[in-house]
Formats: structure tokens, C-alpha cells, sequence
């Protein structure tokens, strides 16, 4: 097992690696954005207290989302998934492999733009930056398997694109991120409790600005968690109907 | 022959409307068989089913009286289905790996042995993306052969390749078929159909004749299978 999953992650590390585009998404996308909002928010520090904790949050959400999701319609459109799906890879195997191959990447990004946003705000590296690590790798397990799941909704990669405003525009304005969840009407209050963005951005708010223990953003953490959960479970089921095709 | 693999009242619909109707057959072991028709006849669908990528809604296939994994069989797409970002050897490495094969010495032999037999050898480390269609195939069917299958289904493979490729590919199928592995090709080739052993002639998802293809001429009363084809489809098959 163990052979086969990490085979996997091995391959899409090679892919990946080889892949310019997908080089440049990872890496040269988040600094430019992140020079660029450096300069825009470098004389507004009470600004940037707000929308910090956002960037991160939503960065890593959406770049994940949008790698995986992308580079499994390929896999589909190519006729590889089918191929790999008739070897002796199991379906968790294979959706292991993907995050463990992506997670890098998705790490490689978050340091990138973590590393801007903390030097904006001047953080002080302490015990909360565990917290951090923490939230980016749920973030990722949630955002990978939500890619998986989308990609099988999509029949090429601009319909992939096209996910974007369904499924992250409602998340990034219903996150807290413009106006605190609370102030919200009570309709929206209530489905922003069942977007993941909610919880990624309250307990990176709470890391990063408020400094608070790892033990006050645990709920918002067990959150992020359960919804990785229904992901994973969710992609599961889209790859193995990809496997029979029923 | 022995029957090898049988399959008994298969039946599968697309979206309700049935594709495949009562389809009974049955394959000796050991040798070439050609689905040969039309596009949209129902060849991949068969490959498909025999596969499990497609599950019937009646009927059955079993090999050798059983059922079966698909670690017995290899199978070769339509499209190339490659790693285009990998070399010639990483695709073989990693198809390898993923059919249970751990041993760093197996996996070099194996990958050697096939480079050879599609003479790729010198071509191990160059990236898929940069070889030609009829690397590819050959790659392709290099990969499908990684797991020693006991049947191997092709799917049209010996669409964009050349007279004398195709030629060694034939060379090489009836040396598996001498190793006791099972060939089915699907392909609208005639002359694929005329190197296989049988060949079943297929017309929306039912089989119109299943015989060899000197018999299929002969009791035609035609020159070649082409024309052999042409009569089965307007006047059917009877010897």
C-alpha cells in the first residue's frame, strides 16, 4: 500500500516539477500578488490587520483547489486515471498520493505568502505559529479533495475555472472576512456556518492577530477537519464511480 | 479450442437504451481475437465490460469458468493514456510499482525487456511528450504488458502506425499467443482481422459472425474480409 500511495505522490511531485505553468502557478503567483499587496497595504497597517488573516486563508484554499482540480480533469481527459484505476491502486491509495504530492506544493505556497503577510503585520514568531501549520494543513486536505470532487463536475479545465465564483465567491463574502459574521442577517449568518473558508479564516484571525492558544481555536479546527472528512469521503465516491462508471 | 473466456447473455444500455443485447460468445485460450466493426458498433464497450469499467445490467463474463481480477488482464486504450511530463522509463517504473511490482532489479528487467521488444531502448530517458504518435502506441502497449497479463485487450492498436510496425506488432502478438497469453483486438482494420485467429464481426452491439477469417471469405463467397464485411452486413452469415 504504502508503495503504491507513495508512488503516487511521487508522480504528481514529477508532474508537477516539470510542468512550468504549473511552476509558475505555485510559486511566482503568490509573490507578485503578495509584492503587490505589500505596496497597496504597506501605509494602512489597521487594513492589513483585517484582511490578513484573509490571504492566507484564501490563498491557500483557492490555489490547491484550483492545482488538484486541474490536474485531475487531465488525468480524467487523458485516459491515465482510467489506466492507473485498473492496476492494483485502491481509490484511497490514490487520493492519498494526491494530497501528499500536493501538500508540498500547497506548503511551498502557504510559506510564501505566510511569510509576507507576517512580515507586514510584524509578527513575532512564537508557540502560535504551530496553530498556523495546523490550519494551512486542513486547509489543504480540504481543498484537495474539493478539487477532486469539483474536477469530476467539469469536463475541461476552463469549466474548472469557471468553479471559482460558485464556489469560492459565497465563502470569500460570507467568511467574516468584510463583515464580522455576527453583524450578518441571520440567513447568512447560518450558511456561513457551513462554509470551510469560515473556519480557516476565524482561526487564522484568531492565530495571527489575537495570538490565542491552540485550544481556543480547536472547534474551528474540528470543523475544518469534518468538512475534509465529507470531502474526502465525497471524492472518494467521485473516483470510484469514475473506477465502474455506473 | 477450449473455451477460455465466455460470455453468456450480456446485455448493457447507455442511458437506458440498450447498447449491447444478448451477447454470447466464448474465447479459446491462447489466442488472437478480432472485435472488428463500424465506430460506434460496440468494440470499446465489449473491451470496457470484460475490463469492469462497465458493469452489464444482465449477463456474465467469467475466464476459465471463474470470476476474475483485472490483475489477469492488460489493457492498452484507445487514447495513449501516458505520463506526458515523464520519461519512457518513468511511465514504466511507475506503472510497475502500481501493479505490485517492488523490487528496484524486477522493475529495471521488466522495463528493459520491454523497451526492447518495442524497440524504445534508446529512448528510455527521453519525456513522452517529445516522442512520436508511434512511440507513443508502442509505449502505451509496452505499459500494458507491464503486469504479465494472461489476456491482453488492445483497443485499436494499430491505428497511426506504420506497415512495418504494425507488422512487428503482429510478430510479437502471435509470440504471446505461443506463451499462452489470450489477444483481443478491437479494430476496423481489415488487415488486423485477417491476423487474428477469429473475428467477430460486430453491428450495433450484436455479433453477425464469429468465425476465421479464411472461413468468413470463403463461405462469403468474397475476395477479401472487406467485401466478406459488406455481404454479412446486407445478406448475413451462414455456412
Amino acid at each position: 500500500m504504502i508503495l503504491r500511495t507513495l508512488s503516487i505522490a511521487k508522480l504528481v511531485l514529477l508532474k508537477m516539477r516539470r510542468d512550468k505553468r504549473s511552476i509558475g502557478l505555485v510559486v511566482v503567483a503568490p509573490i507578485v500578488i503578495m509584492t503587490l499587496i505589500t505596496f497597496i497595504f504597506n501605509e494602512k497597517p489597521e487594513t492589513l490587520q483585517r484582511v490578513a488573516p484573509a490571504i492566507i486563508s484564501v490563498f491557500t484554499f483557492l490555489f490547491t483547489f484550483l492545482l488538484t482540480g486541474i490536474t485531475f480533469i487531465r488525468e480524467r481527459a487523458g485516459g491515465t486515471l482510467e489506466r492507473i484505476l485498473l492496476t492494483n491502486l485502491k481509490v484511497h491509495e490514490l487520493l492519498i498520493g494526491y494530497f501528499l504530492g500536493f501538500l508540498i506544493f500547497a506548503l511551498i505556497q502557504a510559506t510564501i505568502v505566510t511569510t509576507f503577510v507576517l512580515f507586514m503585520i510584524d509578527y513575532s514568531i512564537d508557540s502560535t505559529l504551530i496553530n498556523l501549520v495546523i490550519i494551512i494543513f486542513l486547509s489543504s486536505l480540504c481543498s484537495v479533495n474539493a478539487g477532486i470532487m469539483f474536477s469530476s463536475l467539469a469536463q475541461n479545465e476552463f469549466q474548472m475555472v469557471q468553479f471559482i465564483p460558485v464556489f469560492f465567491a459565497p465563502q470569500i463574502f460570507l467568511a467574516g472576512i468584510f463583515i464580522p459574521v455576527q453583524d450578518m442577517p441571520r440567513t447568512l449568518e447560518i450558511i456561513s456556518n457551513f462554509l470551510p473558508l469560515s473556519y480557516a479564516f476565524n482561526s487564522t484571525k484568531l492565530t495571527i492577530i489575537n495570538k490565542v492558544s491552540i485550544e481556543e481555536i480547536i472547534f474551528d479546527l474540528s470543523i475544518l477537519f469534518i468538512f475534509s472528512a465529507i470531502f474526502i469521503v465525497a471524492s472518494s465516491l467521485v473516483v470510484n464511480s469514475q473506477k465502474n462508471n455506473k | 479450442m477450449k473455451e477460455y473466456i465466455s460470455i453468456k447473455d450480456l446485455n448493457f444500455s447507455y442511458n437506458k437504451e440498450k447498447f449491447i443485447t444478448a451477447l454470447d460468445f466464448d474465447i479459446p485460450k491462447s489466442s488472437s481475437i478480432g472485435l472488428i466493426g463500424p465506430s460506434g458498433s460496440g468494440k470499446t464497450t465489449i473491451i470496457k465490460l470484460i475490463l469492469g469499467l462497465l458493469s452489464p445490467q444482465k449477463g456474465s463474463i467469467k475466464i476459465n469458468k471463474k470470476d476474475y481480477t483485472h490483475n489477469e488482464l492488460g489493457y492498452m486504450p484507445q487514447q495513449y493514456a501516458l505520463y506526458e511530463e515523464l520519461s519512457v522509463k518513468e511511465n514504466l517504473e511507475i506503472f510497475s510499482k502500481l501493479n505490485n511490482v517492488s523490487k528496484k532489479s524486477e522493475i529495471k528487467k521488466r522495463s528493459q525487456d520491454l523497451l526492447n521488444l518495442i524497440e524504445l531502448s534508446d529512448k528510455a530517458k527521453e519525456l513522452v511528450k517529445n516522442l512520436s504518435g508511434g512511440m507513443k502506441q508502442r509505449l502505451s502497449m509496452a505499459i500494458a504488458m507491464i503486469n504479465n497479463p494472461k489476456i491482453l485487450l488492445l483497443d485499436e492498436p494499430t491505428v497511426g502506425i506504420d506497415p512495418v510496425l504494425r507488422e512487428s506488432f503482429w510478430t510479437h502478438f502471435k509470440k504471446l499467443n505461443e506463451n499462452k497469453i489470450t489477444i483481443i483486438i478491437t479494430s476496423h482494420v481489415m488487415d488486423d482481422a485477417m491476423k487474428c485467429d477469429k473475428v467477430i464481426f460486430f453491428i450495433k452491439g450484436k455479433i453477425v459472425a464469429y468465425d476465421t477469417p479464411v472461413n468468413l471469405i470463403k463461405y462469403t463467397k468474397t475476395n477479401n474480409l472487406g467485401d466478406a464485411f459488406v455481404q454479412i452486413v446486407n445478406k448475413g452469415y451462414q455456412k
